[in-house]
């Protein structure tokens, strides 16, 4: 079978002497092909078939592409299933990969790849286009500007951003800026050619060769922004670029526009998309692409950058009704086995649909804007596509941590927690018994006590996609092994490294530090769930992991000491806990969630004089919880409340845009992290059994000098009950109940049970969002 | 030490008929025949095994809350609880903390730190004020504070392992002070007490450090206490068994915070920015072949194409030289190769392979020429140094078409091809060939000067050390007195004995295989 293979390889090139007049024909057709006059075109390879070649695979070659094009592109797969018989009449089997033969075999190497390209294949078209890339030396001119302009596009679809750029740079080093010919190069071919017809097509010059190229690098340059082009680049590169091709072209005012929003000009990124409002272009390109789709998908990135969450989940939403019409307009049938059928869609249209990548802008804007439910929806449709993407997979665990959250805390107990802290109570006379709710908030209690029913929850399939904790931890894992797989590609060379990230579709991450960011929020993220599930030595795994991470934000610090204090707390290693929850670990968890909140500032901020206050009055205090020393009760005086409200106020959009990321409050209020870790700490006393100690605490974090929030207060004063439970002093302790709790009185009669039922229905249908976020 | 901590089932409660009956069982004295072994025997045939657990867990609340008043009825639940459970040793018994509670009064919670520190005293004085109390303490005095000392000598022996007839005698004969004497003799509980102690280390202390969720809470009026009595007491046991809101196996224990985790915020190309693409010019090409080759080249790239693969016959190479002089401009004619073809056309056949290069050489000068002229020659330097590729480079450097810096860069290469070592014996046999090879082209390139090693003291040193590393080599021998006489005529012959000496291990060593 090899050998009859290897035979069909190497069979003899069937040669044919062409005459003079015939060449002339063959001319006349290929300049007609080129001015897109298909039907004249096809009449001249027509007459030059029916003549002594009808037998000629080339010209059988040629007549297959122009009547392609002269039926406007459709019915591709039959074209291309003719175009592989022949190929493979010509070339043997396996052209694609055989070892190339003359400039005829490059050529349509060339065709293939392009229609991979189109077909979305783009790993297939890569490959070939990358033997072509090494005839380059040989090869006529037109072809090879065409080669690498596919190849740019190849390697930008798969996110290569260093191989385009050494593309672009071939193109300008070889080839004649103003004609696009390639300089004295190859002379033979050319001067041969041109000698027989001055108006060669293959040797044509293209004319706006400089203006082509100028667009490829900066669209080359935007996706490069981040490996340190910076600024200045990119407003080198994009100057002049309206100026050559004029503000109405579509392309360069799009690219221009992306610059802007690369160097946070977003105002003037609208400003330039707006010059050219979907309705008055043709909704669809000659490349395919849907202009409104374009248009909104941008106009909604721009705002979501500044902040305006609301107008970009329009935008995005306008964006996917758009994108859905203009596919409902494309005659694609689906056929029987669940395959597309693309043969009544014109070649470049089949991969006009950018829904993928709408749904990923969606469902991610949707999460951010504290809408987790909807997000989850479109994130698991995108995960089909970008599987390989761990910021995904992220997206989708903290979908479901932020529903989890929705279910686990109701809002309307969040104002005052202790409100419901006698359960009721029973008896009289004597033997009257006060209940107390074992945790404090009754919808957590459901959660940490649930009995599951085993009737609905365990019947389905916990890796089906579902807002659970369960299915959280799937993604979650699947996070961690397609981030670790992605580092461990990169243990050579920088390049090398930041190539493969480069290529995590649909939007890449730019440097090895926001990888490793990442994997500290999927570890930190994997702990939480993992103590969720009660997985404890899980838990303190994960969160171990986050920590050897030489630079991980504070929050996530902050977290680490949470989850991995907790896990050995519940698995008795108290003396292992107390090194996450020690005075000095709290500090500097404090410290750094400061000086995080710091580096943000001066990026983003307007006023960064107003940060600096904001934060040396932060800073100066420091919350050494549970010492003896005196420093401790002095430090939390200092605090004055207006340091809470600083950190809100702070100028500029992105801070307000933030504010209703969920739980993003943790990222902003080191206040917050540090009395929640003085409260643990705390309960890790009382564990020990220093519970005067830990008295001393939660009565701190009790009364209003620390400045605690409403639930750490409310958790501080359970913690002081308890305390003077377990001293024997149960009359204090009832007192410290009935203090914090003065509805008892009118309560205590009534049935608690049926408060609580009215206030879950109130907050159902009103859709009560959360008042801290 | 926490009593009713740890566990977190619903499933602890009792219907209101099975709370009726134990309470009838646990309270109620019957005039004869109340024995232990009675009530274990009434007990088993109300609750099935599987209940027991469920039903355990209800007497240790009401004992706890002190709604059994009664001594008699504390002493029987307690019975109950360890008879529940008798088959396995007291410390494995779910309730043995209570046991450990009972046997260990100072463990107690309830010793009245309120009254110790006055703070209980308003209320007491309030209720002794009212003229209803005599004395204010008893009133917070619930739960186990009223086991009497007989009782827990009983308890005491069921830890230590129960007598002969114990179980015969009514539980009032223990709870009564008067009919056990103090001064009897407590059983040996330390066994009880090391297992339990030792059980109890497992559990974490985080989870066996709640307090009950159940709070006393006297209605302190007039009115509430003269409620008081045997019914108030039963109807709160009724109300906690199983009442609205029973919760016999809740414990109230400060849990640790556990923060949310925030979104990971939006890093800053994370939305996908979509341009169109540019594509759109890119068109199929049309197969060239009627154009490409001019046909008087054809055969010239039929025979350039075939010298990539097999050395060329005399015949052909001649045909293919010819066109060369008759065509100035002609490099390949039109034929398509990569790099590695040019290193194929250098293996199989020199000749060609340097007119080849001298053609791109002859090319005009510009950045692709460069460019390309240099890409060839550093093929050179990844591909094997052979005879070939040795020979073209000779000649392209006699032809003085190779800059002056790439033949010392290629002599390194080869020298580092050589001491690369072989791996196998035939391999072995490659090797010498190459290094005599190597040691040929060097000596013709210093004899020739197109080698100039005084400008490359570096090399000089290098290949030096290469002759002195190849000392069976006799083309080495050669090259090294051949770097010696154009340095110092005089001083040619040293290197002989020298080498000699520093040989005579190895020499001495092939002498003895060969013997």
């Amino acid at each position: 079978m090899e050998q009859q293979q290897h035979a069909q390889d190497r069979r003899p090139q069937q040669r044919v002497v062409y005459n003079d007049q015939d060449v002339q024909t063959f001319r006349r057709c290929l300049a007609s092909y080129m001015s897109g006059d298909y039907s004249t075109a096809l009449a001249e390879i027509r007459t030059l078939r029916t003549g002594r070649y009808a037998e000629i695979v080339h010209l059988q070659l040629n007549e297959l592409i122009i009547k392609f094009y002269h039926q406007r592109c459709v019915n591709a797969d039959e074209f291309v299933a003719d175009l592989n018989d022949a190929m493979t009449k010509a070339y043997g089997m396996n052209f694609e990969k055989s070892r190339v033969r003359d400039l005829t075999q490059v050529t349509h190497l060339y065709n293939y790849a392009l229609i991979q390209f189109y077909l979305m294949r783009y790993s297939q078209a890569l490959s070939v286009m990358k033997t072509v890339e090494k005839y380059f030396d040989t090869l006529e001119d037109a072809l090879v500007r065409d080669c690498s302009f596919l190849l740019i596009e190849l390697y930008l679809v798969q996110h290569k951003i260093p191989e385009a750029l050494a593309v672009i740079t071939y193109l300008e080093e070889e080839f004649d800026e103003q004609t696009g010919l390639r300089i004295h190069l190859p002379e033979d071919l050319r001067l041969e050619a041109l000698l027989f017809d001055e108006n060669s097509q293959l040797f044509r010059p293209l004319p706006g060769f400089r203006g082509k190229l100028q667009l490829y690098k900066v669209k080359v340059v935007n996706r490069l922004r981040v490996l340190g082009v910076g600024k200045k680049g990119l407003v080198k590169e994009s100057k002049g670029l309206l100026t050559t091709h004029g503000v109405m072209n579509l392309q360069p005012v799009y690219l221009k526009s992306q610059a802007e929003y690369n160097i946070s000009n977003y105002g003037k990124a609208i400003k330039l998309l707006n010059h050219i409002p979907p309705s008055n272009a043709s909704p669809t390109l000659a490349g395919g692409d849907c202009l409104p789709v374009l248009h909104y998908n941008n106009l909604a990135c721009a705002h979501s950058a500044m902040g305006k969450a609301t107008i970009a989940t329009v935008y995005f939403n306008k964006a996917m009704e758009e994108n859905t019409k203009v596919m409902a307009a494309l005659p694609i049938p689906p056929t029987q086995n669940g395959l597309a059928d693309y043969n009544q869609v014109p070649l470049q249209s089949v991969g006009a649909s950018r829904c993928p990548e709408l749904m990923y802008n969606l469902g991610t804007q949707l999460l951010l804007a504290g809408q987790p439910v909807q997000a989850f929806t479109l994130l698991v449709e995108a995960s089909h596509i970008y599987h390989q993407n761990p910021r995904l997979w992220l997206r989708l665990a903290e979908c479901c941590i932020a529903k989890h959250k929705n279910d686990v805390i109701d809002p309307l107990h969040r104002r005052k927690p202790t409100r419901y802290m006698i359960k009721g109570f029973v008896g009289s006379g004597k033997f009257r018994k006060m209940l107390l709710s074992p945790v404090l908030l009754p919808y957590q209690k459901q959660l940490s006590q649930r009995k599951v029913p085993p009737t609905t929850e365990l019947k389905k399939d916990p890796s089906e996609p579902s807002l659970t904790i369960e299915f959280a931890r799937m993604c979650l894992i699947n996070a961690l092994a397609a981030v670790n797989r992605h580092l461990s590609r990169g243990l050579g060379t920088q390049e090398k490294f930041l190539e493969d990230m480069y290529s995590i579709a649909p939007s890449g991450i730019s440097t090895k530090q926001e990888m490793l960011n990442l994997k500290a929020y999927i570890l930190i993220n994997l702990a939480f769930v993992s103590n969720a599930m009660w997985d404890y030595l899980g838990g303190i795994d994960y969160a171990r992991q986050a920590e050897a991470f030489p630079e991980v934000p504070g929050v996530i610090r902050f977290l680490i000491s949470a989850y991995a204090s907790e896990g050995l707390m519940r698995i008795n290693r108290l003396a292992d806990a107390g090194y996450y929850l020690s005075v000095s670990y709290i500090q500097n968890v404090f410290r750094q969630m400061n000086a995080d909140l710091d580096k943000e500032g001066q990026v983003n901020m307007l006023h960064p004089s107003q940060t600096a206050a904001a934060l040396n009055s932060a800073g100066a205090s420091t919350f050494p919880p549970g010492t003896s020393s005196s420093r401790s009760s002095e430090d939390l005086s200092n605090n004055g409340s207006d340091e809470q409200l600083n950190l809100y106020d702070r100028p500029g959009a992105v801070i307000k845009s933030l504010l209703h990321v969920p739980n993003d409050y943790l990222r902003r209020r080191p206040l917050f992290a540090r009395n929640l870790l003085g409260y643990n700490h705390a309960v890790w006393l009382a564990m020990n059994g220093d519970l005067d100690a830990s008295y001393a605490i939660g009565e701190k974090l009790r009364s209003s000098e620390t400045n605690a929030d409403s639930i750490t207060r409310a958790r501080a004063t359970q913690l002081c009950i308890y305390i003077r439970f377990r001293q024997g002093r149960g009359v204090e302790a009832t007192k410290l109940i009935t203090n914090e709790c003065p509805e008892w009185k009118d309560r205590l009669t009534k049935d608690f049970d049926v408060d609580e039922v009215k206030l879950r229905q109130l907050r159902e249908t009103q859709g009560i969002p959360w008042p801290l976020d | 030490m926490a009593i009713g901590a740890g566990s977190s089932a619903y499933d602890a409660f009792l219907s209101p008929k099975e709370t009726d009956d134990l309470l009838t069982l646990v309270c109620d004295e019957p005039a004869e025949g109340w024995t232990f072994d009675n009530i274990a025997k009434n007990f088993n045939l109300l609750f099935p095994k599987s209940d027991h657990y469920r039903v355990g867990k209800a007497l240790e609340m009401f004992l706890l809350c002190g709604v059994l008043d009664k001594a008699a009825s504390q002493l029987v639940s307690v019975f109950l609880l360890y008879d529940m459970f008798k088959e396995q040793s007291l410390a494995a018994n779910p309730f043995a903390s209570l046991f450990y509670v009972i046997l260990h009064p100072e463990q107690r919670r309830n010793v009245s730190a309120d009254h110790v520190n006055g703070t209980g005293d308003d209320i007491a004085h309030h209720l002794t004020r009212i003229g209803s109390l005599t004395d204010a303490t008893e009133w917070f005095h619930l739960g186990l504070a009223k086991f009497s000392a007989g009782s827990r000598l009983f308890v005491a022996e069921l830890a230590a392992g129960p007598q002969a007839g114990m179980f015969a005698k009514p539980p009032t004969f223990f709870s009564n002070t008067a009919s056990v004497s103090s001064s009897d003799p407590v059983a040996d509980i330390s066994q009880f007490d090391k297992e339990f102690l030792e059980r109890q280390e497992r559990i974490p202390v985080i989870d066996r450090s709640g307090v009950g969720c159940i709070v006393d809470y006297p209605d302190v009026t007039v009115t509430g206490f003269r409620h008081d009595g045997m019914e108030a007491a039963r109807e709160t046991a009724n109300a906690l068994g199983s009442g609205q809101k029973p919760q016999p196996d809740l414990a109230f224990i400060p849990e640790l915070m556990r923060p949310v985790p925030p979104v990971m915020p939006l890093s800053e190309q994370e939305l996908v920015w979509m341009n169109p693409r540019t594509v759109e010019e890119l068109k199929l090409h049309l197969d060239p072949t009627m154009l490409v080759i001019p046909p008087k080249w054809l055969h010239f790239a039929q025979l350039i194409l075939k010298a990539v693969g097999t050395p060329l016959h005399m015949d052909e190479q001649s045909t293919l030289l010819k066109f060369y002089e008759h065509d100035s401009t002609l490099v390949l004619g039109g034929a398509v190769m990569t790099v590695e073809d040019i290193l194929g056309i250098v293996e199989n056949n020199p000749i060609i392979a340097t007119e080849v290069f001298k053609r791109v050489h002859r090319l005009p000068e510009n950045a692709l020429k460069r460019t390309r002229f240099k890409r060839y020659l550093h093929a050179f330097l990844e591909t094997n140094v052979s005879v070939h590729t040795m020979e073209v480079i000779n000649r392209l450097h006699e032809a003085k078409i190779v800059p002056n810096d790439f033949l010392p860069l290629y002599v390194s290469y080869a020298l580092r091809k050589c001491d690369s070592g072989p791996t196998s014996e035939s391999a072995t046999y490659n090797q010498t060939r190459l290094i005599r090879l190597v040691c040929v082209f060097l000596q013709s390139a210093v004899r020739n000067k197109t080698l100039n090693l005084a400008e490359n003291p570096d090399l000089l040193v290098e290949i030096q050390a290469f002759c002195v590393k190849q000392t069976n080599v006799r083309e080495a021998l050669a090259l090294y007195r051949c770097l010696r006489s154009n340095q110092n005529p005089d001083s040619a012959d040293n290197f002989e004995s020298s080498s000699n000496e520093s040989s005579s291990p190895s020499k001495s060593n092939s002498e003895k295989m060969r013997k």
